[in-house]
């Protein structure tokens, strides 16, 4: 079973914290979407050997870190994406 | 800042936001909560502020944003208290996800944590704390790098 509470409050404050995300602002370094491909890579690795978190979540990734990361890019897409 | 240190900081500062994120979440199971996930929150912000420098940071604050969260974060604690100081007599009384036996059990499936410990609103004054960390900690970086910056422009005038 998945609890749906992390789930929907990892998107919420991911949205919240990705909108502010500008990588239009970095001088000399450009990060394109293959940058993110690359983080997204990293960072289910991550949530996969964080296990099932929260624990009475039976599901072998953390969902909450998964949901908050779906968060921040989607509101880096939506919110930042011309900066 | 190098290039190196330039090209990973925004990785890891998102990994590290988002690591923050689910320590909040997990506050009232584990060690951490809203506090630690803050800080952990702001500690990618300031990753991202020192490496870049601030004004080339790709996560910068503006002021209304910190303004807004910093209040919905102390607005919600203190409702939260007063909703258990109503419903059962005592402020931030634990009133857990059925207040006054109103909300369907639908919505109460989503709301209500299904941990053993029977969490009722600590995970909510964990969000609300993590928010007015994460935002607190982060401003008050923002401003040293912005007192330092001014400091700089002075000397060299």
């Amino acid at each position: 079973m998945i609890a749906i509470g992390p789930i929907i409050f990892g998107l919420i404050l991911g949205l919240i914290i990705g909108s502010q995300i500008k990588t239009g602002n970095i001088s000399d370094t450009s990060f394109k979407t293959s940058s993110y491909v690359v983080i997204i890579i990293a960072a289910l690795i991550m949530a996969w050997q964080l296990g099932e978190f929260p624990f009475y979540d039976y599901f072998p990734l953390s969902s909450a870190f998964a949901s908050a990361l779906i968060g921040v890019l989607l509101s880096k897409l939506i919110f930042a994406r011309s900066s | 800042m190098s290039q190196i240190l330039k090209l990973i900081a925004l990785p890891i500062s998102i990994i590290l936001i988002c690591l923050g994120i689910m320590t909040i979440l997990g506050g009232h199971i584990t060690p951490g909560g809203g506090f630690q996930g803050g800080a952990m929150i702001a500690a990618g912000v300031i990753l991202s502020i020192l490496v870049y420098g601030l004004g080339n940071s790709p996560i910068e604050f503006s002021h209304t944003y910190i303004e807004v969260f910093e209040s919905i974060g102390a607005l919600g604690y203190i409702v939260l208290g007063l909703v258990g100081l109503f419903a059962g007599g005592f402020f931030l009384y634990n009133v857990g996800a059925d207040i006054f036996n109103i909300i369907p059990a639908s919505i109460q499936t989503v709301f209500h944590y299904p941990d053993t410990t029977n969490a009722g609103i600590i995970p909510y004054l964990n969000i609300f704390v993590g928010l007015k960390v994460f935002v607190g900690l982060s401003a008050i970086v923002i401003a040293f790098a912005g007192f330092k910056k001014l400091v700089e422009e002075d000397a060299e005038q």
